[in-house]
């Protein structure tokens, strides 16, 4: 706090405009016109020893009234008139966030963060005073990211209580947050959190410079940020892992990522992550390591299976029939049979309207969502195959597909997968198998070329990290796992003594 | 995209030595191997493994005397050590010629790679439609540079290990009375086989052209022996089942015996693995013939001193799907490979010439 | 840039809107799994084609396509003339060759299944006793038998499983067919009244049928080919007066160990073959076959049969000079000069060939 005041200090000497006239009328007629039309701004004047007059300013509703009453007014109004100077004043006041300003922007922007600010009458200053009080909702686990064995809890709207989550959990003075300011008009702050001794000060740099650069009125859910500071804006891959979970950002911080936190968000971003991060979830470390091994095994499994099997339906179906094993040839026929149209009108059919149906069942209330899924399945699962408008067997691929894509830890992962899916259905329509093949060389040639804040976003597999690799497909047991991975560039990579 | 890219691709043609390796195992393995049993084995009957074992000793020579012209002139590309050799007319001319090279080799690699599609899958597409399709991926790894591409290319290295556990698969139809007995085809025959199994090794001269971009060059020699080695060792086995399996009477009526090779496995449950095999062989051909198109549009930017990469390369893509169309059918194209094997033949050689001329002329030797 | 992507999403949309050229959909195609090749008169051939029709209401029915054509391929052309579906060769399972047909040669005929990749090499290849249309007629009435082509196909499966004809697919008839000193055996059928019944083998020289062995003589063949699979055995066990029943002993043939030993003895090969059974007795009589001198019995009584068999079999593959065992490869292997010294038919006809026998039997069952 003193070093920014510090600073604050010497830009308001520079500009005369900017400083704090000795005249308090003065000065509340100027703030008076920058709150025009704000009836949540509370001017109050005071007399100090019955002679200076000084005016506090807050506003109603995110300063705590009682704590300024008792810790901040008060001491000030028992001071002596000598002793009203800048030194004196500070030194006096009980609370423990006060600060002395002479620039007048300060006053407004820390007015507006909740602070209370004290004028006097012939002193060039503002005193203010940080006791605020936001209503914010208590800890829960967060509904996306549910796990069996790991803490219940969750990160919250503001971001101080969230940086006290991740102190509580790091009892490390390695622990830094860089605070920027972002938002042209909504004047938010967003926290780097990092671990001094393990992540690396270049990607901080880039990271920092990167968010510092970002003109916007607003950012309002943390995925602006997100897609404000991407490298590779045309991919359909999230290249920052975003999550609710205060233990999997300290995760982060441990293998020396940064944990990007935005004020009115509970979504925190981990920067860089690799492409398997998104398959990771903590059970896999906090249960045996053979069954998160399996675990994780199937859920890379899914997201290949999401990809790859209505593509491979559509390929075989209408254009390689002879790759039908021959058991299959008359049962699978006998259902196509009666479908009307071809595979990629049905694939097409039965694929959009399971998004719709999943799209719906987001946004419905619990209640009502039940309702969709007995709609969904009795028109999907019985009525379409009846009425002849898709296949049974398609039905089937379909609802694999969607398991396949429910087990996916990360939404944002997810949403990719869903999407690369339909380019995938699409290409096979039209050159079968080889449609196949090129979108999956286009998949991992751009998985190859994509990078997350710099570092390669198919890390352990591509460039090939062998000691990482112990942490892809299978969790070796914890022992095993003494390094850090090299996705973070970490300055020391060995975990623990 | 492109400004936010631009400032990432600074380094985005730095390889290393090890990326290296991949890089030359992808452009020999992948088109030439389709073709190369066959062709062997018309020479040379069933010994047609012992040329590819003296093939791949003779191109690890041109190899290292390849890698000790570059030595020689530390920091430079075969294009600046051209015009520093033979003087700007002569070096620019011949600098031309390696672009026509590598241009000619990608756009047969192209043709050869749409025809082995049609063959096997696609009957009735239209080949240009399907030429721009394939190259669609290529075409976005080469914009994205040499480290791209090679580390793309390390993906090919499952892709061969498939290849070989697929051979394993077929075992008891292998029969060693087919490779006996050794020699059997006499010395002449052998010897004169070694020429078309060079063809199969072709791809070190690119070493050349992407030289300076390495960047720990003291490893690149054995690293580049190496991967030499390898595809010699995959050449051998693939020629030594295909040998095994077919005979040498039948193994000279196939076209792409390493497919046929495919239809030849009943896998339990999907009968049938051919398409599957063809699927998972594309990537590799692609592979190589992305090194070529890479090269290509790599010593054009290089020569010419070109600012806008991406039109450039936009325009490069059609002209190199047009002009892959102008071979008349399957037969004339092999016309065409014949005089570029040839013709790849004489780069490795001009190379090798060059290391002796470089000590009469030795302007710009180890000069930074 | 901007315009480039334009160009080349136009170009994506417009290859997504035309129709897909080798579209071929599924339930539209109709899959032969049968084929039957007989001769007709005038210089044609009688094609049999069947597909199963595949339908709400149908259930195990199968439409038959007979047609005379000049190749197989105008078959199929002719089916497609007359079927609802667009008949498509690619899940042909077996082929089924008339005996005039298989003695007239037929390595031409299946060509097709390799020059065309769609079609599969792993059909399998077999010999008809008698007309493959009336077999395969008869076949889609056969109330308690899958449909005609699953039922042939799993037929043929068991007893290749079983030991008792060979596999010969069409790469393995092609293979044998193409290299020298090996001659091609297929599988043998035979329309009975209510079924299909496995014959034997039939024994090629060059691609022309010569000759025919039962499927006794069919498993001790592949035992000697070092193909042995698990048949059954049986040798004369005892004469019950009272029932006037011979009861014959079963040995079920678990492995073969093969030692073959080729010398040139005065220009003429002489083959020494040693052939070491491991058995399993399935069934005998009540006795201690614990004992060793009852197993010695049992064992010098199956040798003494195999022997017999062994004799009559070589005797009459050397007669008809098929030689699907491979000596002359391994003569050409092993003797490259004395096999371009000789015409080998005539030299395999007079070579002497000696067999020896041995069984062990390794377990008795749960009796004494």
């Amino acid at each position: 706090m003193g070093k920014r005041n510090r600073e604050k200090t010497e830009s308001g000497m520079i500009n005369n405009e900017n400083e704090i006239s000795k005249s308090l009328k003065e000065s509340l007629l100027r703030i008076e016109e920058a709150f025009k039309d704000c009836p949540d701004l509370i001017k109050r004047k005071v007399f100090l020893n019955n002679s200076t007059e000084g005016c506090i300013l807050y506003l109603k509703g995110i300063v705590n009234i009682d704590l300024v009453q008792r810790d901040f007014i008060n001491p000030i109004l028992s001071l002596k008139e000598e002793n009203l100077t800048d030194i004196t004043i500070l030194g006096s006041v009980s609370a423990s966030n006060v600060d002395c300003y002479y620039d007048f922007s300060s006053i407004i922007t820390d007015i507006l963060s909740g602070f209370a600010v004290f004028l006097i009458d012939g002193r060039p200053f503002a005193v203010v005073c940080k006791l605020d009080k936001y209503e914010i909702r208590s800890i829960q686990e967060p509904e996306t990211e549910k796990n069996v064995r790991g803490p219940h809890e969750g990160f919250r709207e503001t971001i101080e209580s969230n940086m006290a989550t991740l102190r509580r959990k790091i009892k490390n003075n390695n622990l830094k947050f860089k605070l920027i300011k972002v938002g042209t008009t909504m004047n938010q702050t967003v926290s780097i959190a990092y671990i001094e001794d393990i992540a690396d000060m270049n990607l901080l740099e880039e990271l920092n410079n990167k968010i510092e650069g970002i003109n916007y009125d607003g950012l309002i859910p943390i995925g602006y940020i997100e897609q404000f500071i991407t490298d590779f804006k045309l991919s359909p891959f999230p290249q920052y892992l975003a999550t609710e979970r205060p233990d999997k950002a300290v995760a982060g911080l441990l293998e020396g990522r940064f944990v990007i936190m935005q004020e009115g968000t509970p979504v925190v971003l981990i920067a860089p992550v690799s492409f398997f991060s998104f398959f990771q979830a903590l059970d896999d470390y906090s249960t045996n390591w053979m069954a998160g091994s399996l675990i994780r095994t199937i859920r890379l499994l899914g997201a290949m299976l999401a990809i790859f099997l209505p593509a491979l339906y559509i390929a075989i179906t209408s254009f390689h029939y002879f790759m039908v094993p021959l058991d299959l040839l008359v049962p699978l026929a006998e259902s196509r049979a009666k479908v009307p149209f071809s595979p990629i009108v049905e694939a097409l059919i039965l694929e959009v309207t399971l998004e719709m149906l999943r799209e719906a069942s987001i946004r419905l209330p619990t209640y009502i969502g039940i309702s969709i899924g007995v709609v969904g399945g009795l028109v999907i699962g019985q009525a379409a195959v009846a009425a002849g408008i898709v296949s049974d067997l398609f039905i089937i691929i379909v609802a694999v597909t969607a398991i396949a894509s429910f087990i996916i830890p990360s939404y944002d992962m997810g949403l990719a997968i869903r999407f690369i899916r339909f380019i995938f259905i699409l290409s096979s329509a039209v050159f079968g198998i080889v449609g196949v093949v090129v979108s999956t060389i286009m998949l991992i040639a751009h998985l190859v070329v994509l990078e997350s804040l710099g570092q390669p976003y198919f890390q352990p597999v591509v460039p090939l990290r062998i000691k990482d690799l112990k942490d892809v497909m299978v969790r070796v047991p914890l022992e095993l796992l003494r390094k850090r991975p090299d996705q973070g560039n970490p300055n020391n990579d060995r975990r623990g003594r | 995209m492109i400004e936010e890219v631009g400032r990432m691709l600074d380094h985005k043609h730095q390889i290393t030595s090890r990326q290296l390796f991949v890089f030359i195992i992808a452009v020999q393995i992948g088109i030439g191997i389709l073709t190369l049993p066959s062709i062997l084995v018309q020479i040379a009957g069933h010994d047609a493994w012992i040329s590819i074992i003296m093939g791949g000793i003779i191109s690890s020579f041109i190899l290292v005397i390849i890698m000790l012209l570059l030595k020689r002139y530390k920091d430079k590309s075969i294009l600046e050590i051209n015009s520093v050799l033979y003087g700007k007319h002569i070096g620019g001319i011949l600098n031309i010629l390696i672009i026509v090279y590598s241009f000619v080799a990608a756009i047969l690699g192209i043709r050869i790679f749409t025809n082995v599609i049609k063959v096997s899958t696609l009957k009735l597409t239209p080949p240009t439609v399907l030429t721009f399709f394939i190259l669609i991926p290529t075409i976005y790894l080469i914009w994205y540079g040499l480290k791209a591409i090679c580390r793309f290319v390390n993906i090919l290295l499952v892709i061969y290990s498939l290849v070989i556990i697929f051979l394993l698969l077929i075992y008891k139809d292998f029969r060693f009375t087919f490779l006996m007995p050794v020699g059997g085809s006499g010395i002449k025959p052998i010897t004169m086989a070694i020429i078309p199994s060079l063809f199969g090794f072709l791809g070190i001269e690119l070493v050349a052209i992407i030289y300076p971009n390495i960047t720990d060059k003291e490893n690149a020699m054995k690293y580049a022996l190496a991967a030499n080695l390898f595809t010699m060792v995959f050449f051998l086995i693939v020629t030594i089942f295909t040998t095994g399996f077919y005979g040498e009477v039948m193994l000279k009526q196939l076209e792409y015996p390493l497919f046929s090779i495919s239809r030849s496995y009943k896998a339990p449950i999907v009968e049938r693995i051919d398409l599957f095999f063809v699927a998972f062989w594309f990537p590799a051909m692609a592979s190589s013939l992305r090194n070529y198109l890479f090269s290509s549009f790599y010593s054009i930017n290089e020569v010419f001193n070109i600012k806008k990469r991406g039109k450039v390369l936009f325009i490069f893509y059609i002209v190199a799907v047009l002009v892959s169309r102008i071979p008349k059918d399957q037969a004339h194209t092999n016309q065409f490979l014949e005089i570029l094997n040839l013709l790849g033949i004489g780069i490795m050689g001009y190379l090798c010439i060059s290391y002796l001329f470089s000590f009469v002329n030795k302007r710009g030797v180890g000069i930074k | 840039m901007r315009k480039v992507k334009k160009l080349v999403f136009i170009l994506l949309l417009t290859v997504l809107l035309t129709s897909c050229w080798d579209e071929n959909i599924y339930e539209k195609v109709g899959y032969i799994l049968n084929v039957g090749i007989e001769r007709s008169e005038d210089n044609k051939m009688l094609i049999s084609l069947t597909n199963p029709v595949v339908g709400i209401q149908q259930q195990g029915e199968v439409e038959m396509i007979t047609t005379t054509a000049n190749s197989l391929r105008e078959a199929r052309e002719n089916g497609r003339l007359i079927s609802p579906k667009n008949l498509g060769g690619g899940k042909i399972q077996h082929i089924l060759l008339s005996c005039d047909m298989a003695e007239g040669g037929i390595h031409n005929l299946l060509e097709v299944f390799q020059r065309d990749p769609i079609n599969p090499a792993l059909a399998i290849i077999v010999v008809v006793d008698g007309s493959p249309k009336e077999l395969i007629e008869k076949s889609l009435n056969f109330g308690d038998k899958p449909r005609s082509a699953y039922y042939i196909s799993q037929l043929l499966e068991n007893n290749i499983r079983n030991g008792y004809i060979p596999e010969t697919r069409i790469y393995n008839f092609d293979i044998a067919y193409f290299a020298p000193g090996l001659d091609p055996i297929t599988p043998m059928i035979k329309l009975e009244p209510n079924g299909i019944r496995i014959i034997g083998t039939a024994l090629f020289s060059g691609d022309k049928m010569v000759g025919r062995i039962d499927t006794r003589k069919s498993s001790l063949l592949l035992a000697a080919m070092n193909q042995l699979r698990n048949p059954t055995f049986f040798i004369d066990n005892y004469f019950d007066e009272d029932l006037e029943v011979e009861f014959y002993t079963a040995a079920l043939l678990r492995s073969v160990k093969r030692k073959l030993d080729i010398k040139i003895v005065e220009n003429r090969p002489v083959i020494n073959m040693e052939l070491i059974f491991d058995v399993t007795l399935d069934e005998y009589r009540w006795d201690r076959t614990d004992e060793k001198v009852t197993q010695m019995a049992i064992e010098d009584a199956i040798v003494k049969g195999m022997k017999e068999d062994y004799k009559q079999l070589f005797n009459y593959m050397q007669k008809i000079g098929s030689d699907p065992l491979g000596i002359g490869d391994k003569v050409r292997a092993k003797y490259n000069n004395y096999w371009q010294s000789v015409e080998w038919n005539e030299a395999y006809k007079v070579a002497e060939i000696n067999i020896d026998v041995e069984v062990v039997i390794k377990q008795y069952g749960v009796i004494k």
